[in-house]
């Protein structure tokens, strides 16, 4: 997994390559805790995602406790990781938009 | 956590019910500040949000495995509903803790336990307050029948000090009015199994809770525990604590802790192997120390 960063103001976008699971879910929740206190807003652009696995979904829950309903979007989710959101019942419940 | 189990009884249950499995999604949108108001009462506590509850749904797929096709979409509904709310009587209102706490049998706990203690108690009996929350809120979350509600009430208070032998209040096989039976005793089994081995570091996100700032002992030595396991594996035939540390202290904790998940594991697989078509094929709980 590979994720770089920009910031524009106090929106922060954090993109993200490959696979969120186990073996990287530390990574983005360093990468993510360096941000949290110091943005408005913080974008996932999830265009290169191929797997996003339960422990990734915590940690977009997670940053959405911190920075709110409006705090946190989700971008350019493919079809097979929407299915996740989906299933799990988090597209009710985070801000996602597909591809 | 990640393998090939990964999310199959949502799957599963939006390819067997699609109209159950709508009221599931529904209900953890319902869910997701309730289960929040734990912090209230237990500010230092280790999560027992939403994230503990996928936690939960995700060690129960692990340990379902290729069982998934037993189950079928009333079991899977009733099961992960109680993975939400399993925890919901952490939250309550002090209204509702009063109400609820006529209704709950305390046996002989207040001989050495003060009624002052509010959070003592909660905190022991909040399985059975989490299945008085069910009874009391279930309109808010669309639940089919009176028979599901049922059934999502006693797994959640089954995962914790509830016997789950007792087939009058843990059938093997309760009909619901689809013609699907629901297997309490299982139901519940995993439940608490998936509760008890949600012990890893990943369980308290680092940037929602600040470690630096605990002062109370027993939550020091319990977000310790929880930092030195690094990982649960969940293998065919036994769960794997994967610890770091160098603390003997911390070690000598989660070893203690290890011998209480290893009695609940074999009440478990007790309660289930031989009186239900289902099985636990884990039988130990172990400690790799890297």
């Amino acid at each position: 997994m590979n994720i770089t960063k920009t910031r524009d103001n106090q929106t922060v976008t954090i993109s993200v390559d490959g696979r969120i699971d186990s073996s990287t879910v530390p990574q983005l929740e360093t990468s993510v805790k360096s941000e949290v206190k110091d943005c408005a807003k913080i974008i996932f652009d999830f265009e290169n995602l191929s797997y996003i696995s339960s422990a990734g979904l915590r940690i977009l829950l997670g940053a959405r406790k911190i920075m709110g309903d409006q705090g946190v979007k989700i971008i350019n989710v493919s079809e097979e990781v929407y299915e996740v959101f989906e299933i799990t019942g988090m597209s009710k419940i985070l801000d996602v938009e597909t591809i | 956590m990640d393998n090939e189990y990964s999310f199959a009884m949502e799957r599963r249950l939006r390819e067997l019910s699609p109209e159950l499995h709508a009221r599931f999604t529904d209900s953890v949108f319902g869910l997701q500040h309730i289960l929040s108001n734990y912090l209230l009462i237990f500010p230092t506590f280790t999560d027992h949000t939403e994230l503990h509850s996928l936690n939960v749904i995700d060690f129960c797929n692990r340990i379902i495995g290729s069982g998934i096709d037993k189950l079928n979409a009333d079991e899977i509904y009733c099961l992960l509903m109680g993975c939400y709310f399993h925890d919901t009587g952490m939250g309550i209102r002090k209204k509702d803790f009063d109400e609820f706490s006529r209704q709950i049998d305390f046996g002989d706990y207040f001989e050495t336990h003060s009624r002052d203690c509010i959070p003592d108690i909660i905190r022991d009996f909040h399985n059975e307050y989490s299945g008085l929350f069910l009874r009391k809120y279930s309109a808010l979350f669309d639940i089919p029948s009176k028979e599901h509600l049922y059934a999502i009430i006693q797994i959640s208070r089954g995962h914790r000090k509830t016997d789950l032998t007792d087939e009058k209040e843990y059938p093997i096989a309760m009909s619901v009015e689809s013609g699907n039976t629901i297997c309490f005793p299982y139901l519940s089994v995993l439940i608490r199994l998936s509760d008890e081995i949600d012990v890893a570091v990943g369980r308290n996100l680092s940037f929602l809770y600040e470690l630096d700032t605990l002062t109370n002992e027993k939550d020091i030595i319990e977000f310790g525990k929880h930092e030195a396991i690094k990982e649960v594996e969940v293998l065919e035939d036994r769960f794997v604590l994967v610890i770091d540390t160098d603390d003997e202290y911390v070690f000598g904790n989660i070893k203690k802790m290890s011998l209480k998940m290893q009695k609940t594991l074999d009440e478990c697989r007790r309660a289930i192997i031989g009186r239900t078509p289902y099985t636990i094929t884990q039988k130990t709980i172990e400690l790799k120390r890297i």
